[in-house]
């Protein structure tokens, strides 16, 4: 029961924070792209042209995004444990290298949130390394 | 029958009532008082978490947490293990010796990222002697 109202709630506020019509994302054929691991909580979108693009993984949890150019990524996030909840909209940006995988998540901390992405480097133990492009983002239109 | 129906949502009003004790949160009856959580990755890295009710100190989830993490150190069979307060602090190596636990919608929720070594360094938290100096604190009061 408790499971059933945490998912209804979900789909609620996805479906209220827009990211239910958000349109997807494609990769114009030929463009230069890197990968987006979405195992993360959250429904991911990224900015494209001014609006918001929802990210839809592939089989193995990955989106394509474009690379070569700063590029602002965003999550609506909504979480409840059954006597916690929490629901955010973090967003962050950074330069893709093409070719280049990278993990997004969350880290809340009283109250707020932070978007945060990583590139993945299976060198080290944590399968992480800092992304050195990563700044703040401006707003981006949801329609 | 009657008595039946009303233990489930009799049971969950006392414990709402309670501070939350150290149990799993996934606990389909105790969970819905909060508790500890893991979840696995990126990498070696297993994120471990402590959600308190308003009853429960911040104090003590912290030691509960900190408890979780030895017990998951212990479970694997490794001795010892990094505990960072975050992912950036986990990926640039720097770890900590406990977290200050803060408020979430009013409660004290708090986690951490944690990683396994086999041998003793700088930094790194000794699964036994963990659980040895924190076992009387936290299973004295998890039924409290």
């Amino acid at each position: 029961m408790n499971k059933c109202f945490s998912v209804f709630i979900v789909v609620v506020v996805s479906l209220l924070s827009g990211c239910g019509v958000l349109p997807q994302y494609h990769a114009a054929p030929g463009a230069s792209t890197a990968k987006l691991n979405l195992k993360s909580a959250g429904s991911k979108w990224i900015c494209v042209s001014g609006e918001r693009h929802r990210l839809v993984g592939d089989s193995t949890g990955y989106a394509d995004i474009p690379a070569g150019a700063r590029l602002t990524i965003g999550s609506n996030y909504y979480y409840n444990d059954g006597y916690v909840s929490t629901s955010c909209n973090p967003r962050t940006s950074l330069v893709p290298e093409p070719s280049q995988r990278y993990y997004i998540d969350f880290e809340i901390e009283s109250d707020r949130c932070f978007a945060l992405i990583f590139k993945e480097d299976a060198t080290t133990r944590t399968g992480l390394a800092l992304e050195p492009t990563l700044s703040r983002s401006s707003e981006c239109a949801t329609k | 029958m009657l008595l039946k129906r009303m233990a489930a949502p009799l049971a969950a009003t006392l414990l709402i009532g309670c501070a939350t004790g150290y149990q799993d949160a996934t606990n389909p009856l105790l969970g819905m008082a909060g508790g500890y959580w893991e979840q696995k990755g990126p990498g070696e890295l297993i994120k471990v978490g402590f959600a308190g009710n308003g009853y429960i100190t911040r104090e003590k989830v912290g030691v509960y947490l900190l408890y979780r993490c030895a017990e998951i150190a212990q479970r694997e069979k490794r001795p010892y293990f990094a505990l960072y307060p975050n992912l950036p602090a986990a990926v640039m190596g720097r770890s900590s010796s406990e977290k200050s636990v803060t408020t979430t919608s009013g409660k004290p929720t708090v986690y951490v990222y944690i990683l396994f070594f086999d041998s003793p360094g700088a930094g790194l938290l000794d699964t036994s002697e963990l659980l040895a100096r924190l076992e009387p604190e936290v299973k004295g009061s998890a039924t409290k």
